[in-house]
């Protein structure tokens, strides 16, 4: 029996079908949906890979583009949302190889959270916000590919297998770059929330 | 359950791909071992903040977003007539092959020197093109006016099929064909015979820009 998830899933996928259909065939509505339908998570992943919310924006346009520019070779039969992020994966290594190594230049300005005021601000679990930046500051340290892994897993909900297509490497490896990004994330945190760090974990849950 | 034993299922049981007795022994082993347990904690959070934080999103796309990149997709360029459509073959390519000609055909036995050639027709009145300098060493007048004759015929033979599209080009050409004719024709001090002249030389029509119509660039 499939369960609701199950079917809602099946559907969006029936009707991405049907609009990749039609734009393959040039309806600039269906390309205007398709765009629509998923630029705001692909800007949300490739900004994370990235850290830099201008160079985001342009790996973005450019991987709707050749998306776009490729998509009559494109088989409706795969998820158009799992080719998108492949190209827009792939968009984001070749930028980023044209740029210094991350670590200590990431722009995170873009990733600070916008100044509410005091009043907002004190209402909001301190503990709670210096582990969600400890957190975010310790995913910014692993490597590109463990990045990824860790954004569409989690925040993304991508199985392992899709994952897999999106960088283009076994399945075997991703769950090696999960792996990988757990041990390394733990250790982080454990260096920078110490031997609290469990008291703040209860807090934060609430 | 040892801790080792415990660490080596820590993704498995984040994942939900434990069967149910090794999760509970898991989670009993988790109670007992304040070191996996903390673990296992900061695994959870981890998810939970990634999975859920919208606290700390980033700076949204830009307003226009998806106007722009349609706009990009349906630049005027991609729609432009193809370069290599029939009429442009039929026009463009005589007028290409006439620069070359002109190009290597310019002043023999001389040095490097100025021409104007394939000029604009505007109001009748030929005015110069492209200036085009030259080194070419060859012929004589009465060679040049050959090879010009030869393919204005050429030109016309091509052009009577087809009066509407290339009249005025035609015209245009035999123009600047007669112009360096002229030149041809008043640099030789011999007093070669000169080429009939062509047709009337009015024209009111620009020619109109395409592939080959602009030389020595």
């Amino acid at each position: 029996m499939t369960t609701i998830q199950e079917a809602s899933k099946e559907w969006s996928h029936a009707e991405e079908k049907v609009l990749v259909e039609r734009a393959q065939r040039g309806d600039r509505e269906a390309m205007r949906r398709l765009v629509d339908e998923h630029k705001e998570r692909l800007y949300s992943f490739i900004a994370r890979i990235v850290g830099h919310h201008q160079d985001a924006e342009e790996i973005c346009q450019e991987a709707f583009l050749k998306a776009f520019s490729a998509l009559r070779t494109f088989s409706t039969e795969f998820r158009f949302s799992t080719w998108l992020f492949t190209i827009g994966y792939r968009v984001c290594l070749n930028t980023m190889r044209r740029r210094k190594p991350l670590s200590g230049d990431m722009d995170m300005s873009a990733f600070e959270r916008a100044d509410e005021g005091p009043q907002a601000r004190a209402v909001q679990s301190e503990e709670a916000r210096v582990l969600k930046d400890a957190v975010w500051s310790a995913v910014e340290e692993l490597t590109t590919a463990q990045r990824a892994a860790v954004m569409l897993y989690y925040r993304h909900e991508q199985s392992c297998q899709d994952i897999a297509r999106v960088m283009q490497v076994p399945t075997a490896t991703v769950k090696s770059h999960l792996h990988r990004a757990r041990a390394r994330l733990r250790d982080l945190l454990e260096q920078r929330l110490g031997t609290k760090g469990e008291m703040r974990f209860r807090m934060a849950a609430g | 359950m040892d801790c080792d034993q415990a660490r080596n299922l820590f993704d498995a049981f984040l994942d939900g791909e434990l069967s149910p007795s090794l999760a509970t022994e898991l989670s009993s082993h988790r109670l007992t071992c304040e070191d996996c347990r903390r673990a296992l904690a900061l695994m959870e959070v981890v998810e939970q903040v990634v999975k859920c934080d919208d606290d700390l999103e980033p700076i949204g796309l830009c307003e226009g977003f998806t106007d722009r990149l349609l706009a990009c997709i349906d630049q005027p360029d991609l729609k432009r007539a193809p370069l290599f459509s029939r009429r442009w073959l039929s026009i463009g390519a005589p007028l290409a092959a006439a620069a070359l000609l002109a190009f290597f055909l310019m002043v023999p036995g001389r040095g490097p020197e100025e021409h104007h050639v394939l000029g604009k027709i505007q109001g009748g009145e030929p005015e110069p093109g492209p200036v085009v300098k030259s080194s070419a060493t060859t012929p004589n007048a009465d060679n040049v006016q050959d090879a010009w004759q030869r393919w204005l015929q050429d030109l016309q033979d091509q052009w009577d099929a087809d009066r509407t599209g290339g009249e005025h080009l035609r015209r245009a050409i035999e123009s600047t064909a007669q112009q360096w004719l002229n030149v041809e024709a008043d640099q030789n001090a011999d007093g070669a015979d000169m080429a009939d002249p062509p047709p009337s030389q009015d024209s009111e029509d620009a020619i109109p820009e395409g592939p080959g119509t602009t030389v020595g660039r």
